[in-house]
This record gives structure tokens, C-alpha cells and sequence, in this order.
């Protein structure tokens, strides 16, 4: 399958590029802990902070280091026209979409695994559930993020606005998506998985944000 | 404009007269929140022509992808716009309204959650627009954009309601049963807002028709010079 190759060598160069300079990694984490650190500091310490504002703190330092990425990651492809050459894939451009999709989610996953454990020491939070639950909701919920935001960066690509335009757009369009995981998180917090309702919206928004900019994409790859 | 435009511009500024003493004089004030439910008339108003345009926007966004005629990309452009400008006054006026009767300018009730999130939505789309420069690539990015963001809004508004279900609610809607001549001035400010965005719709289209045919006039100019200059080998 011509699709497969040319995703897998699409995902691969990204990995390529990051392992060879590490900038960005470097980059995003940096940020990443920073904010982490700030929110200790300014919360002295969370003993009296809910569930929920817990999750929802830990939900939008994930999203802010997400975004940070997907605004960095898009750079890339801009220098030396390296768009105008990969739209010329010999397959279905919507391959481009699902394979800016998988080097994020691989790229923000990574971060996450420093990210968590890292936040649940500063702030004080004991996870009161198994690890094997947290973990999909944190896939799930970066999942649907990276796909929303995999699309608005290629939506903003050519726009002069673009650093500042992404988070305007993805924020008020994740609504659904944010309010699903701090929910779900919050309720593993305090040792349950939380209600049915809520991993269906995760798990419809995801399916949505991947299946839909697939067929729409044909449209906007061109530049 | 032609002389039948004219004159329904015209039987519209009747018609919005004729709305306005309805809202403040023809029709009863409220036997509980008095003269307060006046703002309902354009608060309700507002919100259905919002709504509306974003409908437009979306629906004529998904033509334009089929159909590519400029037409349909800058029916779309002009509704987002006037769409956000009714949004405002919706939240405004809802505001107001909110402080007089549920005694808060602002509560996290589903329905003015995901207006607000409306709002930031289609804010987001008119910068979206504006910063791109190739005309067509701004049209197709947008009107992908809009119909995404048409399809989120249920979902948004389903999962806000289920949010706010966990949470306590200070504060339930009172629904009031109104007597006929409110219902009627209810329904007449709908069809005159309707009037007034479809007037504005239509003129701010004509005008961006004579932006575009100008800005093409001056590439037209531009261009010619240069290939003047060129020839005489200033």
C-alpha cells in the first residue's frame, strides 16, 4: 500500500530531523517545565486545590506544550518550500494530515511521559487509579488534540496571523474535548474511571477530528 | 440600486419603526421582571440572526468548495461577520438582562457558554480571513474552517449541558408564558432583524464585489507600468 509508505516515511522524517537536532524537544519541554514549576509556585503547593481544577491545570499545560510544538513543528515545513514538495506525494494528500497527526501525538506523548509524573510531584497529586486507565485517557485526549491542531496549523499556514491564530482557534474548538478529559481525569483522581458519557465524547470527538479533515484536506494542502 | 430595492429598504426602516414602538410601548411589561423583558425583543432577535448567518456561513462555505464561485465565498465571509456583531449584542444584552433578573452579569449556564464559545469561534474566522492574503486560498481555508466549526458546535453545546449537569446549578431558566401581543412583538423583531441582515448582507457583498474588481483594476495598472517601464528602459 503506496499510502502506508509514504505516511511511514513522512512520520520517519520528522523523527529523523528531531533525533538528529533536538531542538525542538529541547524547546517545548523547556516551556513545559517552566509552566510546571510556575504552577507550583504560584499555588503554594496544591493541598486544598479540587480534583477538577487539578486535572483541568494538568489538561492545559498539556494542551500550552502541545501548541507550543505544533507551532514549531509547522516551521519547519516552511522553510525552503518543503510543503510545495510534499504535496506532490503520489497517493491521497490526506496522507500529509495523518502524518503530521502521528509524528505530534508521538512528539507530545514523549512529553507527557516527563510531563505527568513530574506535574503529580510538584503540585502534590496522588493518583489514586492504575497507571494502565490514566494512560488512555492521556492518549485519547492528546490524540483528538493533535488531530484538531494538525489541522488549523495547515488551516493557518499561509496566514500572517499564525502563532497567535492557532490557540484562537483550537481552544474554543477543543471545548468538548478538554471538558471530556479534565472530567475523566478528575474522576481518576479520586479512584474511579469516570462517567460512560464523558469517554464517549472523547472518544467521538476523536473519531470526528480524524476522520472529517481527511476528506476535506484535499482542499487546503494545496498552497 | 434599483427602484424595487429601494422601496423594500424602505418598507424595512417602516417595519423597524413600527418594531420599536411595539417593544416599548405597545406591548405590557412583565408581570415579575417588568419592564425589563423589553430587552427579550432584541436579545432573542439578535441570537436568531446569529444564529442564522453562521448557518449561512457554513452551508454557503460547503457550496463554495463545490461550486468555486467567488459568490457564495463572500456570502459567507459577510454572514461570519454580521454573524459576530449579533453575537455581541446577544451577550451584551443578555448581560444586562441577566444582572436585572438572575441578579449576575454572567453565569456558566450551558446556553451562554457556547454563545460565548460561538463568539470565539467565528472571531477566530474573520482573523482567519483577514490574514491571508491570496484571495483564494483565504476562501478555501475559511470555508473549511466554518463547516468544521458548524459541526463542533452541537457537540460543544451537548457537552457543556452534561458539564453544567454534574455541577450545581444556582440558577434555572423561568420560563414565562407570555400573552399573545409579546408573542407577536417577538416574532416581528425576528422578521425585521431578518429583514435588516439579509439588507446588509447584501449591500456588504456588492461592496466587497467593487473592492476585489478594484484591487484586480490596480494589479491590472501595476502590472501594465512595469511593462511600460520596461519597454522604454527607465
Amino acid at each position: 500500500m503506496i499510502f502506508w509508505r509514504v505516511l511511514w516515511s513522512m512520520v520517519g522524517k520528522d523523527l529523523r530531523i528531531e533525533w538528529r537536532t533536538k531542538q525542538l524537544f529541547i524547546s517545548s519541554l523547556s516551556f513545559a517545565l517552566l509552566l510546571v514549576f510556575l504552577m507550583g509556585l504560584v499555588l503554594y503547593g496544591s493541598s486544598n486545590m479540587t480534583h477538577f481544577a487539578d486535572a483541568g491545570l494538568l489538561w492545559l499545560l498539556i494542551m500550552m506544550a502541545g501548541l507550543f510544538s505544533l507551532n514549531r513543528q509547522d516551521d519547519k515545513e516552511r522553510w525552503d518550500g518543503a510543503i510545495y514538495g510534499a504535496t506532490m506525494v503520489p497517493t491521497d494528500r490526506s496522507v500529509l494530515f495523518y502524518a503530521r497527526v502521528m509524528s505530534h501525538l508521538l512528539f507530545v506523548v514523549v512529553m507527557e511521559v516527563v510531563l505527568v509524573p513530574l506535574y503529580s510531584v510538584v503540585l502534590g497529586t496522588s493518583i489514586q487509579l492504575a497507571w494502565g486507565p490514566i494512560i488512555l485517557v492521556l492518549l485519547m485526549g492528546t490524540l483528538g488534540f493533535v488531530a484538531v491542531g494538525a489541522l488549523l496549523t495547515s488551516l493557518a499556514l499561509t496566514s500572517s496571523l499564525r502563532e497567535i491564530l492557532v490557540p484562537i482557534m483550537i481552544f474554543p474548538l477543543s471545548v468538548p474535548l478538554l471538558l471530556g478529559v479534565v472530567e475523566v481525569t478528575s474522576s481518576m483522581l479520586q479512584g474511579n474511571w469516570g462517567k460512560g458519557v464523558w469517554w464517549a465524547v472523547i472518544a467521538a470527538y476523536d473519531i470526528l477530528f480524524l476522520v472529517l479533515p481527511g476528506l476535506l484536506y484535499d482542499f487546503i494542502a494545496e498552497v | 440600486m434599483k427602484k424595487w430595492q429601494w422601496t423594500l429598504v424602505a418598507l424595512l426602516g417602516i417595519g423597524m419603526i413600527i418594531s420599536q414602538y411595539m417593544d416599548f410601548i405597545a406591548s405590557p411589561p412583565e408581570a415579575q421582571m417588568g419592564n425589563v423583558v423589553r430587552i427579550m425583543y432584541f436579545h432573542v432577535a439578535s441570537a436568531v440572526v446569529a444564529f442564522t448567518a453562521f448557518g449561512v456561513t457554513a452551508l454557503l462555505g460547503l457550496i463554495y468548495l463545490v461550486r468555486k464561485k467567488w459568490i457564495w465565498d463572500q456570502l459567507a465571509r459577510v454572514s461570519a461577520e454580521i454573524g459576530v456583531v449579533y453575537t455581541t449584542f446577544v451577550l451584551i444584552s443578555g448581560s444586562i438582562w441577566g444582572d436585572a433578573v438572575w441578579n449576575t452579569w454572567w453565569t456558566w449556564d450551558p446556553t451562554l457558554t457556547t454563545t460565548l464559545i460561538l463568539w470565539f469561534l467565528y472571531l477566530a474566522y474573520i482573523l482567519l480571513r483577514a490574514s491571508i492574503a491570496d484571495r483564494e486560498r483565504a476562501a478555501k481555508v475559511a470555508s473549511v474552517y466554518g463547516f468544521i466549526a458548524a459541526i463542533d458546535i452541537p457537540i460543544i453545546h451537548q457537552s457543556v449541558t452534561w458539564w453544567r449537569g454534574i455541577h450545581p446549578n444556582v440558577i434555572t431558566a423561568q420560563g414565562f408564558n407570555m400573552p399573545p401581543i409579546m408573542v407577536f412583538t417577538l416574532l416581528f423583531s425576528f422578521l425585521v432583524f431578518l429583514g435588516l441582515y439579509s439588507v446588509i448582507l447584501w449591500i456588504s457583498t456588492m461592496m466587497a464585489k467593487d473592492r476585489d474588481e478594484l484591487s484586480d483594476l490596480r494589479e491590472l495598472a501595476r502590472n501594465a507600468l512595469a511593462k511600460y517601464d520596461e519597454r522604454v528602459g527607465s
